[in-house]
C-alpha cells in the first residue's frame, strides 16, 4: 500500500503545471533529437543535458525522463522510415518496420510502435513503482563489499557476456576504467593521470565522452563511408490508423514484449538487444502468418518495440535503487543525477521521496504525452528526416560542441571531445562496442570507492570481499559470465570437429 | 581454420591496437609508480586501482597481439579520409579559434560549414579537399605538439604554432569557398551563421549560460 501512497505523492509533484511544462518540453525535445537518423536515446540525453543545467533538480529530472522516453519514440520512427537504427536495440524494429514502410504500411507500423511503446512503458513503469521498494529494502542490507561485487558483475555482463567479442568488449571497458582514474582521488586527495593540467583534476566528464564517441564518432564514420551506404527516407503513405486486424495482431506481442523486456532490463546485464531479439523470435514462431516475417510483419514491430521500451524502464530499476547504470543511456542519466549532487540508491528513496516518486510519476505523464503528441505530429517528424544530410550532421556537430562549451568552457574540454570523436570513429571501424566504455568511466570510480571502503572496514583483509554470501554469489556469477563465452566457443569448436 | 593464405599474414590493425593498449598500460603504471602512495593506513591506497587497470590493459593488449596473429589479415571497407579531414579539421579549427578569442559565432559557423562540406565530398572537390587535408595536418601540429609535451592547455601556444594555426584556418576557409563550390560554401556558412546566432542568443539570454565571446558577441 505504501507504494500507492508514495506514487500518489509523486503524481502531485509531477502534475504541477510547471512540472508538466518541463515534461512537455522534454518529450518534445527528446523526440525532435531522437528522430534524427543515427541518434539513439543515449546521445539524445547527452546532447540535451546542458539544457537542464539551470533548472531545479526535480524539474530537470522530470524533463530528463521526458527526453529519455521521447528519444526512444523518435528512434523507432527513424528506424521505420529510414533503415538507420540509432542503437542496436531498434535494429529489429528497422528490420520489419522498414519493410512495412516500403510496402506502403508505414502508418500502421508507426502506430503499433507508438501504442506498443505506450503500453510497454506504462506497464513497465508500474512494475518499476511496485518492485523498486522491495529492491530498496534489499539494497539497504548491502555492504560496500556487496556493492563492489555487484559492480564487478555489471562490468562483466555489459562488456563480455553479450557482445560479439569479449576481447573487444573488455578492451572498451578497460579504456573506460582508465579514463575513470583521471582526476583527484577522493580518498587521498592525490591526483592521478592529470599531468599538471588543471582541467583534468575534476576527471573526464561522462557527457563529453558520450557526445564524443556517439555524435562526433558517428558523424566521422557516416561521412567517411557515405559512398558505401546512401540513405533514403520512406514517405508515409496510406492511412495512419491500424485496422482491426492490425490491432488483433498487435496486442499480444505488446504484452509478451513487455514481459520479456522489463525483467531482462532490470537485471544488471545491460542492453535491450536481448529482449528485442527474443521477442522477435517468439513472435515469428507464434505468428499465424510467419511467411510475412522478413517482408513487413506487424508482430515483428509490435513485440520488439514493446520489449525495447519495457527494458528501458527496467534499467531504471538498478539505476534508481542501487545507483547501478547498466547501459550507456543509464550512465548518462546517472551523470544527470550527479550534476545535482544526487546519488541514486536506497538513501535517495528515503531522503528525497518527492524527487524519486515525482520522477517515476512523470514517466507515466511522459508516456501519455508521447502517445497523444506523436501520432498527430508524425508529419512534422517526417519532415525533419528530409533535412539534407550535410546540414543535419553539421547541426549535430554544432550542438555537440555547444553542449561541451556550455558545460565546461575550456579548450581542453573540446580537445577531449575531438580525441573521443576520433576514438569513436576507430571503434566503429574496428567494431568495438561503445557502451562498456561509458559505463566503465562512470562506474569505475564508484567500484573503486566501494572496494577501498570495504577493505578499510576489514582492516585490509581481502577475505572480507567474499565473506558476505551476497558478495560471494555475485562474484561467482560474474566469474561464470566471464568464462561462459569462452567455454561455449570451445564447445562449438568441439562440436564442429565432431561433425 | 581459415584458408592457408589467411593464416600466413597477420591482421595489422589488431596488432597496432594491441601495441597501443600495452603502451597505455605502461603509461598508467608509470603514473602510479610516480605517486607517493601508501598513505592508506588500512586497505589499499590510490595507486592500487591504477595497477589493476594497467594489468588489465596489458593482458588485453597481449590478447590483441595473439588474436591479430591468429585471425590472419581481415578485409575492411575503406574510410574516406578527406571527410575525416574536413570534420576533424572543423573541430580543431573551432578549438584554435576559441583559443584565439574569435568567439562562438564565427567558430561555430565555420564548424557547421566545414562539417557540411565533409558530407558533400565528390571528385570535383579534389583541390578543396587537398586544402582541407593540409589544414587538418596543420591543426594536428598545433594541437598535437603541446599534447606530446604533456602540457595540454594550448593557451600558452608558442608563436610559431600560432602562425601555423592561422595558416591552417586560412587553408580551411579557402578550401571551403574554392570553385566550383563557392556558392554551396557560402550557403552552408550562411545557415551556420543563423543557427549559431540563434543558439548563442537562446543559451546566453534564455538559459543564462556563458559561451565563449569574441568581438562579435560583445556587440550583442
Amino acid at each position: 500500500m505504501d507504494t500507492f501512497v508514495s506514487l500518489g505523492q509523486g503524481f502531485l509533484v509531477a502534475l504541477e503545471p510547471m512540472k508538466l511544462l518541463y515534461a512537455l518540453i522534454g518529450v518534445f525535445l527528446g523526440t525532435l533529437v531522437g528522430v534524427l537518423p543515427g541518434i539513439g536515446p543515449a546521445l539524445t540525453l547527452a546532447l540535451l543535458l546542458p539544457v537542464t543545467f539551470k533548472l531545479d533538480p526535480t524539474g530537470s529530472l522530470i524533463m530528463f525522463a521526458g527526453i529519455y522516453y521521447g528519444g526512444m519514440y523518435g528512434g523507432s520512427t527513424t528506424s521505420i522510415l529510414i533503415n538507420t537504427p540509432g542503437e542496436s536495440a531498434s535494429m529489429i524494429t528497422a528490420l520489419e518496420g522498414n519493410r512495412m514502410a516500403k510496402s506502403g504500411r508505414g502508418g500502421p507500423a508507426l502506430a503499433t510502435a507508438a501504442i506498443g511503446s505506450f503500453v510497454a512503458g506504462t506497464l513497465a513503469t508500474i512494475g518499476l513503482a511496485f518492485f523498486a521498494p522491495y529492491l530498496v529494502a534489499l539494497a539497504i542490507k548491502f555492504g560496500p563489499e556487496d556493492y563492489f561485487a555487484l559492480m564487478v558483475l555489471a562490468f562483466v555482463t555489459v562488456s563480455a557476456t553479450f557482445g560479439d567479442s569479449p576481447l573487444r568488449g573488455l578492451t572498451s571497458l578497460f579504456v573506460g576504467l582508465a579514463l575513470g582514474l583521471v582526476g583527484i582521488d577522493i580518498l587521498s586527495g592525490q591526483s592521478r593521470l592529470t599531468y599538471g593540467v588543471p582541467e583534468l583534476l575534476d576527471g573526464v566528464e561522462v557527457t563529453t565522452l558520450a557526445v564524443g564517441l556517439f555524435a562526433i564518432g558517428e558523424a566521422l564514420y557516416v561521412a567517411g563511408r557515405r559512398h558505401v551506404a546512401p540513405e533514403e527516407v520512406e514517405p508515409v503513405r496510406g492511412s495512419l490508423w491500424m485496422t482491426r486486424e492490425d490491432w488483433a495482431r498487435s496486442w499480444k506481442p505488446w504484452l509478451r514484449g513487455t514481459a520479456l523486456g522489463f525483467p531482462i532490463g532490470a537485471l544488471p546485464a545491460g542492453g535491450a538487444e536481448i529482449p528485442t531479439f527474443l521477442s522477435y523470435n517468439i513472435e515469428k514462431k507464434l505468428s499465424t502468418k510467419p511467411e510475412e516475417f522478413g517482408h513487413g510483419a506487424i508482430e515483428g514491430v509490435a513485440g520488439p518495440e514493446a520489449a525495447n521500451n519495457a527494458s528501458a524502464a527496467g534499467t531504471l530499476m538498478p539505476l534508481l535503487t542501487l545507483g547501478l547504470p547498466t547501459s550507456a543511456t543509464a550512465a548518462i542519466l546517472l551523470a544527470g543525477f550527479q550534476q545535482y549532487g544526487l546519488n541514486p540508491g536506497p538513501l535517495l528513496f528515503a531522503e528525497k521521496p518527492d524527487l524519486v516518486w515525482g520522477l517515476i510519476a512523470s514517466l507515466f505523464v511522459a508516456n501519455v504525452m508521447l502517445v497523444v503528441l506523436n501520432l498527430p505530429l508524425v508529419g512534422l517528424w517526417v519532415r525533419l528526416l528530409a533535412i539534407p544530410q550535410p546540414w543535419l550532421y553539421a547541426g549535430i556537430l554544432v550542438f555537440a560542441a555547444m553542449g561541451t562549451m556550455a558545460a565546461n568552457p575550456s579548450p581542453v574540454e573540446l580537445m577531449m571531445l575531438l580525441i573521443f570523436g576520433l576514438l569513436g570513429l576507430m571503434m566503429r571501424r574496428y567494431d568495438y562496442p561503445i557502451a562498456p566504455m561509458v559505463v566503465g568511466l562512470i562506474l569505475g570510480p564508484m567500484a573503486e570507492a566501494q572496494l577501498r571502503r570495504a577493505l578499510s572496514i576489514s582492516l585490509g583483509d581481502p577475505v572480507a570481499l567474499v565473506q558476505s554470501p551476497i558478495a560471494a554469489t555475485l562474484l561467482a556469477i560474474a566469474l561464470a559470465a566471464l568464462v561462459a563465452p569462452y567455454l561455449m566457443k570451445g564447445l562449438d569448436r568441439f562440436r564442429a570437429t565432431e561433425d | 581454420m581459415n584458408t592457408d593464405a589467411g593464416r600466413r599474414s597477420v591482421d595489422t590493425a589488431t596488432l597496432v591496437i594491441g601495441v597501443l593498449l600495452i603502451a597505455g598500460a605502461e603509461t598508467l603504471r608509470r603514473d602510479a609508480a610516480a605517486m607517493s602512495g601508501g598513505i592508506a593506513t588500512y586497505g589499499i591506497g590510490p595507486t592500487a586501482m591504477t595497477y589493476v587497470v594497467a594489468a588489465g590493459l596489458g593482458i588485453l593488449g597481449l590478447g590483441h597481439l595473439l588474436a591479430g596473429v591468429r585471425s590472419g589479415a581481415q578485409e575492411r571497407e575503406g574510410i574516406d579520409l578527406s571527410a575525416v579531414a574536413w570534420i576533424g579539421g572543423a573541430v580543431a579549427a573551432l578549438i584554435f579559434g576559441l583559443d584565439r578569442a574569435i568567439g562562438f559565432i564565427p567558430g561555430v559557423t565555420l564548424l557547421f560549414a566545414a562539417t557540411a562540406r565533409g558530407f558533400r565530398n565528390d571528385r570535383s572537390l579534389a583541390m578543396s579537399n587537398r586544402l582541407a587535408a593540409l589544414a587538418a595536418l596543420g591543426f594536428l601540429l598545433v594541437l598535437g605538439i603541446p599534447l606530446l609535451g604533456v602540457a595540454l592547455p594550448i593557451a600558452g601556444l608558442k608563436p610559431a604554432l600560432v602562425v601555423v594555426g592561422w595558416i591552417s584556418l586560412a587553408l580551411l576557409l579557402a578550401g571551403l569557398f574554392w570553385p566550383p563550390r563557392t556558392q554551396t560554401g557560402l550557403k552552408d556558412a550562411a545557415i551556420g551563421f543563423v543557427l549559431s546566432l540563434i543558439v548563442y542568443l537562446a543559451f546566453t539570454k534564455l538559459l543564462t549560460l556563458s559561451l565563449p565571446q569574441g568581438p562579435l558577441e560583445r556587440l550583442l
